[in-house]
C-alpha cells in the first residue's frame, strides 16, 4: 500500500473527490488573480503617489459613480461564473441520495471512535453483523452509499481523497456517497469538535479489489475464533475477558459479549490502529493501553481497570488471536 | 497618569480627566467609557494572546505533552469567547462610544447612565467567564454546539457560567447599540444630514442595527441551553433538535462576523483619505454598501452549515447569498484603494497597518467566498483552512484596523504622538509575524488537520508547519508588547499632538486633544462631510464643488490641481 | 515624523479661523420628533426583545410536531382566560393613568391598580405552573413543555418586574413626587406595560388555542 497523500485535498483518488479539486484549483486562480490585482495596484498606487515633498493637496477626487458600477457588475460576474460551476459540481459530487433502501455502509460515531457496520449483502455465512471500528473496508470501483450517524454528540466524518465530508448528528442518518478507484488506504479524521478526545477520532479507509473485499468480509462475519488448545495465556485472557465484565461496554462474537458503548472486538487483531489512531495495533502498544487507556487516551470512556502483569500479559494474549 | 503640560493650542480649554478610582468608577463622560472599554479590551486581548501562546506551543510538535486534551479544549473555549466579546467588541465598542460623538458634534450619547451601565455589564460579563476557573472552564467551544453543551457531555459548571456571562455581555452591548442609534438620530450637529456623517459614524449607525436583531437571537439561543441544563429541557436534546441550536447559534454568529468588522472598516475609512490627501473614492457607495451588507449578513448564516446535510435548495441559496455579500464588500475595497489613487500618500504608522490590512483583508476576504463554493466547504470547513481563513478576516482585518485606529486617534485621545521609532519596528514585526502563523495554516487544512484537536499524528509536513506557526506566533506577540510599550512611554513622554496633528477634516479634529467635558465649545459650520476642510478652502469648499462625481475624467478638478507633484 | 506635516497645508483651529461667538453652540438635538428619549430607547429595546420571543416561539411551534407527552392538553385556558383578561385590563388602567397625570392621587391609584392587576395575574401563573405540574406537565415532560414553560417563564418575568416598577411609580406619583421632568421614565413604562400585554395575547392564541402545525 501506498504512503498517505501529503495534500489530500488536492489528491483526489475518487470521482467524487475529483471535480471538488478542479474546482478548488479554479476557484484559487480566480481568487489569487484578484488578489493579486488589488495589492498589485495598492502598491503601485503607494509607490506612483507617495509624497515626496511637494507642497500643497493632491486633486481632490470624489468618485465615479459609472466607475462603481463596472467594478459591481465584474465582481458580480466573477461570481455568477463561481456559482454556476458550486452548482454542477455539486451535483455530480453528491448526487441525491434517497432516504429509501438499505446504506451499503453504516457509520457512527462514537465519543471518540469511528463504528462501520455492514447492513447489506455481507453476510454470507449468516453469523451476526459485520461491525467494525477505525478502519473501514470497501470495495473499489462501486459508488456505496453510506449513512452518517451518531451514538452521542456531533461528530464529521472526513475522507478528503475520497468524498465531501458529512455530519454525523444523533437522531438524523445523513446520507453521502463514496467511492475510491484504487485499492489503498486513505486518511479520515473526525472534523467536527466532538469532546475531549476529539483529536483521536481518526480513522482509515482500506479500499480493496471486490473480490479481497468480499473475502474481508466474509472473515469478519465468523464469530471470534475459541481460543486454540495448549495455549494458557490466551485461555486464561478469553475467561478475563468475560470475568472482568468488558462485554458490557464490547461487542465478542462466539463468547456473547453483547455491549454497544466501545468497539466490536471480534476481529480486533486484524486492525492495524487502536482507539481513534492514537496507537498502532502491536502488542506492546495493546498491553500499554490496557494497563491504563486514562494515561494513552485522557478522557476516553474506558476506565482504568488496574489489571496486574499476568492479567495484562493474558489479555494481551487473547485479543491478539482474534484475527 | 501624570499631569501632562498642556499643549499650546488647548491652555484656555478645561481637560476632563478622572483623577482618582471613584471617578472612573462612576463616570458618564462617553470619552471616558470608551477608554474604559479600551482598556477592558486591551487587557482581555492580552489574557486571549497568553492563552493562544501555550496553546501553539502545544501544537509546536505533534504528539506534545504540555496540555492535557480537556485543558487545551478549556484553552480555546476560553480563547475564543474571550477574543470576541471581551478583547475585539469592547475595543470597538471603545472607538465607537469614545468618537462617534465627537464626529457627529454631540456632547455626549443620548443616554450616559445607560452607556456605563453597558459597559460595566459587559465588565461583570468577563469577570463572570473567568470566575468559572472555579468550577472548571467551560470546554464546548465558543459555539457550545448541543448536544455537546448539554449537561450529560458537559457536566461542570463551566457552561453555565459561560452562557450567564455571554448573557450579560450581549444585553450590555445591546443597550450601547441602541445608544448609539438614537444618539445618531436625534445628536447630530445642526447642518450634518446622515449623508455628511464621516464614515466611521455611518458604519458604527448601520453596526448598532445588526447588533440590535443579532444579539437578541443568542439571548433566546441561550435560554433555551439553560432551560435544558438548568430545568432538563428539551430543546436541543432528549427528542429536541441539535440543528436548532445551529441556526440559532449562527443567525447571531454570522451577523457578529460583521459586527466585528463594520467599525474597524469605518476606521480605515477614516484614515486612508487622511493619509491620501484626498476624500473617501465614492463616498455614497462605501456608506450604502454597508446598509446592503447589514441586510444580507443575516441572509447567509446557515453557510456555517453545509455540512449538516441540507435539502441542495438551501444549500444553494446559501451559497448565493454568501456570494451576493461579497460584492458590497468588495466595493469598498475597491474604493479605498481608489482613494489612494492620485493620492500624495504619507506613509505613518496607521497608514502603514491601513495598507496592510487591505491586502490582509482582501485574502480573507477571497478565502471566504471560496467557502461559498459549497463543494470547497464541503473539504475545508472545520479544518485549520477555516482558522486561517477567520483569522486573516478578524486579525489580519479587524485587529489591524484597530491597530490603525490606536495609531491614528491616540493623540487626540491623549494629547501625545505615538513614537514611530516603536511603531514601524512593532509593525513590521505584527504584520510578518501574522502572515507567518497564519499563511502556512491554509496549507494545514488542506493537507487535512481538522480544527480544535489538542495534538495531532506526526504525517510529512504537519509537524515543520506547526512549528513554523508557533514560531511566527511569538514574533507576532512580540511586536504587540512593543506596541503596549509604545503606548506607556508616549502616553507620558509622547509629543504633544495639538488639536489636528494629521490635518483631518473631520469634526473630531475641531476639538482639543483630548476633547474637554462636553467635547465643544464651539462648533465650525457643517455644509459637508469635511467641516474641517471646508474652513481651511474657504475658497473651494466641498458643497460648492460643481458635481460630487467625476464624469469625465474632468469634472469639478480644478486645473491647478491637474499637475500635481508629489 | 516622516511624513512632513510642514508640507501639509495647516488647517487653522476653529477658534484661530472664525469668529468664536458667532458660531452656534452644540445642539441639544436635531429631530423635531416629541418623543422623549426614554420613548425611543425602549421602543428599541422592546424590538430586540421581540427578536428573543419570536426566536423562541418559532422554536416551540417547530418543536411541538416530535411533542409525544402530555403535551397542550394538559392546559386548561377557560381558567387561564380570566387573570389573562385581567393583564389586558391592566393597559387600560394605565392608559387612564397617564391621561390623568396631571392629578397626581388619582393617577396615582390608577397606577398601583394596574400593577395589583399585574400582580394578580402573576398570582394566576403561579397556580397554573403548581397545578400542571401535579399532573406531570413539567419542563422536561415534553418538547411542547419545555417551550411553554420558558415562554410564559420569560414572560411572567417581564410582568414581574414591570408590575414592581408600576408599583414604585405608583407610590411616587400619588406622593406628588414624580412630575414632567420624569416623562421620559414614565412614556417608557407605559411602552413597556402595553408591549408585555400584547405578548400575552400572542402567546394565549398560539400556546392555548391554536393546536399548533
Amino acid at each position: 500500500m501506498s504512503a498517505p497523500a501529503v495534500l489530500p485535498t488536492l489528491q483526489p483518488a475518487s470521482p467524487l473527490a475529483v471535480p471538488i479539486t478542479t474546482l478548488t484549483y479554479v476557484t484559487l486562480e480566480i481568487g489569487l488573480a484578484v488578489f493579486a490585482l488589488v495589492t498589485g495596484l495598492t502598491f503601485y498606487f503607494i509607490w506612483r503617489y507617495k509624497h515626496r515633498g511637494a507642497d500643497g493637496e493632491p486633486p481632490q477626487i470624489f468618485g465615479n459613480a459609472r466607475d462603481e458600477i463596472i467594478w459591481m457588475l465584474m465582481a458580480a460576474g466573477i461570481l455568477v461564473v463561481l456559482f454556476v460551476l458550486t452548482w454542477t459540481t455539486m451535483n455530480r459530487i453528491d448526487p441525491q441520495a434517497g432516504q429509501d433502501g438499505t446504506p451499503d455502509l453504516i457509520v457512527t460515531g462514537h465519543q471518540w471512535f469511528w463504528e462501520a457496520s455492514y447492513p447489506r449483502g455481507t453476510n454470507p455465512s449468516g453469523m451476526g453483523v459485520v461491525s467494525t471500528a477505525s478502519e473501514i473496508h470497501i470495495p473499489t470501483g462501486r459508488k456505496l452509499l453510506l449513512e452518517v450517524g451518531s451514538a452521542d454528540v456531533i461528530h464529521d466524518f472526513w475522507v478528503p481523497q475520497l468524498a465531501r465530508k458529512m455530519d454525523a448528528i444523533p437522531g438524523q442518518g445523513n446520507r453521502l456517497w463514496i467511492q475510491a478507484d484504487k485499492p489503498g488506504t486513505y486518511l479520515g479524521a473526525c472534523s467536527e469538535f466532538c469532546g475531549a478526545q476529539h483529536a483521536w477520532m481518526r480513522f482509515k479507509v482500506i479500499a480493496q479489489t471486490p473480490q479481497d473485499f468480499q473475502a474481508w468480509l466474509a472473515k469478519q462475519a465468523q464469530q471470534a475464533a475459541p481460543p486454540p488448545p495448549n495455549q494458557t495465556d490466551v485461555e486464561d485472557g478469553a475467561g478475563l475477558f468475560v470475568r472482568q465484565g468488558c462485554g458490557e461496554c464490547h461487542t465478542l462474537r462466539g463468547i456473547g459479549a453483547r455491549g454497544k458503548v466501545g468497539p466490536d472486538l471480534t476481529h480486533f487483531a486484524s486492525r492495524g490502529i487502536i482507539a481513534g489512531g492514537v496507537l498502532d495495533n502491536t502488542p506492546e502498544n495493546l498491553r500499554r493501553w490496557l494497563k491504563n487507556p486514562q494515561a494513552v487516551k485522557p478522557g476516553v470512556r474506558m476506565p482504568n481497570y488496574r489489571l496486574n502483569d499476568a492479567q495484562l500479559r493474558q489479555l494481551t494474549a487473547y485479543l491478539e488471536t482474534l484475527q | 497618569m501624570t499631569t501632562a503640560p498642556v499643549p499650546v493650542e488647548t491652555a484656555s480649554a478645561p481637560i476632563s480627566r478622572p483623577r482618582n478610582l471613584t471617578r472612573w468608577l462612576s463616570t458618564t463622560d462617553h470619552k471616558d467609557i470608551g477608554m474604559m472599554y479600551l482598556a477592558l479590551g486591551a487587557l482581555f486581548f492580552l489574557i486571549g494572546g497568553v492563552e493562544v501562546l501555550i496553546m501553539r506551543l502545544q501544537l509546536a510538535r505533534p504528539g506534545n505533552t504540555l496540555l492535557e486534551a480537556t485543558t487545551y479544549n478549556e484553552f480555546f473555549t476560553l480563547h475564543g469567547t474571550t477574543m470576541i466579546f471581551l478583547a475585539v467588541m469592547p475595543m470597538l465598542l471603545g472607538f465607537s462610544n469614545y468618537l462617534l460623538p465627537l464626529q457627529i458634534g454631540a456632547k455626549d450619547m443620548a443616554f450616559p447612565r445607560l452607556n456605563a451601565f453597558g459597559f460595566w455589564l459587559t465588565a461583570f460579563g468577563g469577570i463572570v467567564l473567568y470566575l468559572s476557573l472555579l468550577e472548571g472552564p467551560p470546554d464546548a467551544g465558543w459555539f457550545a454546539y448541543a448536544p455537546l453543551s448539554e449537561r450529560p457531555f458537559s457536566s461542570s459548571l463551566g457552561t453555565d457560567f459561560w452562557a450567564a456571562a455571554l448573557l450579560m455581555m450581549g444585553m450590555g452591548t445591546t443597550l450601547t447599540a441602541l445608544n448609539i442609534i438614537i444618539t445618531t438620530v436625534r445628536y447630530r450637529a445642526v447642518g450634518m444630514g446622515l449623508w455628511k456623517m464621516p464614515l466611521f459614524s455611518w458604519m458604527v449607525f448601520v453596526n448598532s442595527f445588526i447588533i440590535a436583531f443579532a444579539l437578541p437571537s443568542l439571548s433566546a439561543a441561550l435560554i433555551m441551553l439553560e432551560v435544558d441544563r438548568a430545568l432538563g429541557g428539551r430543546f436541543f436534546q432528549g427528542g429536541g433538535s441539535p440543528v436548532l441550536w445551529q441556526h440559532y447559534f449562527w443567525l447571531f454568529g454570522h451577523p457578529e462576523v460583521y459586527i466585528m468588522v463594520l467599525p474597524a472598516w469605518g476606521i480605515i475609512s477614516e484614515v486612508i483619505p487622511v493619509f491620501s490627501r484626498k476624500p473617501i473614492f465614492g463616498y455614497e457607495f462605501v456608506a450604502g454598501s454597508t446598509v446592503a451588507i447589514a441586510v444580507l449578513s443575516f441572509a447567509v448564516y446557515a453557510h456555517h452549515m453545509f455540512a449538516v446535510g441540507f435539502a441542495r435548495p438551501v444549500n444553494l441559496a446559501f451559497a448565493a447569498s454568501t456570494m451576493l455579500i461579497a460584492i458590497p464588500t468588495g466595493i469598498k475595497v475597491t474604493n479605498w484603494v481608489a482613494t489612494l489613487w492620485k493620492g500624495s500618500i504619507r506613509m505613518t504608522v496607521p497608514m502603514m497597518y491601513a495598507i496592510a490590512f487591505i491586502v490582509q483583508f482582501t485574502f480573507g476576504g477571497i478565502t471566504g467566498v471560496s467557502f461559498a463554493v459549497l463543494p470547497i466547504d464541503w473539504q475545508l470547513t472545520d479544518s485549520y483552512y477555516v482558522v486561517a481563513h477567520f483569522h486573516y478576516v478578524l486579525m489580519g482585518g479587524t485587529l489591524f484596523a484597530l491597530l490603525s485606529g490606536l495609531h491614528f486617534y491616540f493623540p487626540k485621545m491623549t494629547g501625545r504622538m505615538l513614537s514611530e521609532g516603536f511603531g514601524k519596528p512593532a509593525f513590521w514585526m505584527i504584520t510578518l509575524g501574522f502572515n507567518g502563523v497564519f499563511l502556512v495554516q491554509h496549507a494545514l487544512g488542506m493537507m487535512g488537520m481538522p480544527r480544535r484537536v489538542y495534538t495531532y499524528p506526526d504525517l510529512p509536513g504537519w509537524g515543520a508547519l506547526n512549528m513554523f506557526s508557533t514560531v511566527s506566533a511569538f514574533v507576532l506577540g512580540l511586536g504587540l508588547v512593543l506596541t503596549l510599550i509604545n503606548i506607556v512611554i508616549s502616553w507620558r513622554m509622547g509629543r504633544i499632538a495639538g488639536d489636528n496633528p494629521w490635518q483631518a477634516w473631520t469634526l473630531e479634529w475641531a476639538t482639543t486633544s483630548p476633547p474637554p467635558r462636553g467635547n465643544f465649545v464651539r462648533l465650525p459650520p457643517i455644509k459637508s462631510s469635511r467641516p474641517l476642510w471646508d474652513l481651511a478652502h474657504p475658497e473651494d469648499p466641498d458643497h460648492q464643488r460643481p458635481t460630487r462625481h467625476d464624469q469625465q475624467g474632468k469634472g469639478h478638478i480644478r486645473p491647478e490641481e491637474k499637475g500635481h507633484e508629489q | 515624523m516622516s511624513s512632513k506635516p510642514s508640507s501639509i497645508p495647516m488647517i487653522p483651529s476653529v477658534s484661530q479661523s472664525l469668529d468664536v461667538s458667532a458660531l452656534p453652540l452644540p445642539p441639544e438635538h436635531m429631530d423635531a420628533s416629541p418623543r422623549s428619549n426614554g420613548f425611543w430607547g425602549m421602543a428599541g429595546f422592546l424590538v430586540t426583545d421581540t427578536v428573543i420571543f419570536l426566536l423562541l416561539l418559532v422554536a416551540n411551534i417547530y418543536l411541538r410536531r416530535y411533542s409525544h407527552g402530555p403535551a397542550q392538553g394538559a392546559l386548561d385556558p377557560g381558567t387561564t382566560i380570566w387573570f389573562s383578561l385581567g393583564l389586558w385590563a391592566s393597559s387600560g388602567a394605565l392608559v387612564l393613568a397617564d391621561y390623568f397625570k396631571k392629578q397626581a392621587k388619582v393617577s396615582g391609584i390608577l397606577y398601583i391598580v394596574t400593577a395589583a392587576l399585574g400582580f394578580v395575574f402573576l398570582y394566576g401563573q403561579a397556580q397554573e405552573y403548581i397545578k400542571l405540574n401535579a399532573q406531570g406537565a413539567t419542563v422536561d415532560a415534553d418538547l411542547f413543555f419545555t417551550g411553554f414553560y420558558t415562554l410564559t417563564g420569560l414572560h411572567g418575568l417581564h410582568v414581574a418586574f414591570g408590575a414592581l416598577a408600576l408599583l414604585v411609580t405608583g407610590m411616587l406619583r400619588f406622593r406628588g413626587l414624580l412630575d414632567g421632568r420624569r416623562e421620559g421614565f414614565t412614556a417608557a413604562l407605559g411602552l413597556y406595560w402595553h408591549f408585555v400585554d400584547a405578548v400575552w395575547v400572542v402567546l394565549f392564541l398560539l400556546l392555548y388555542v391554536w393546536g399548533g402545525p
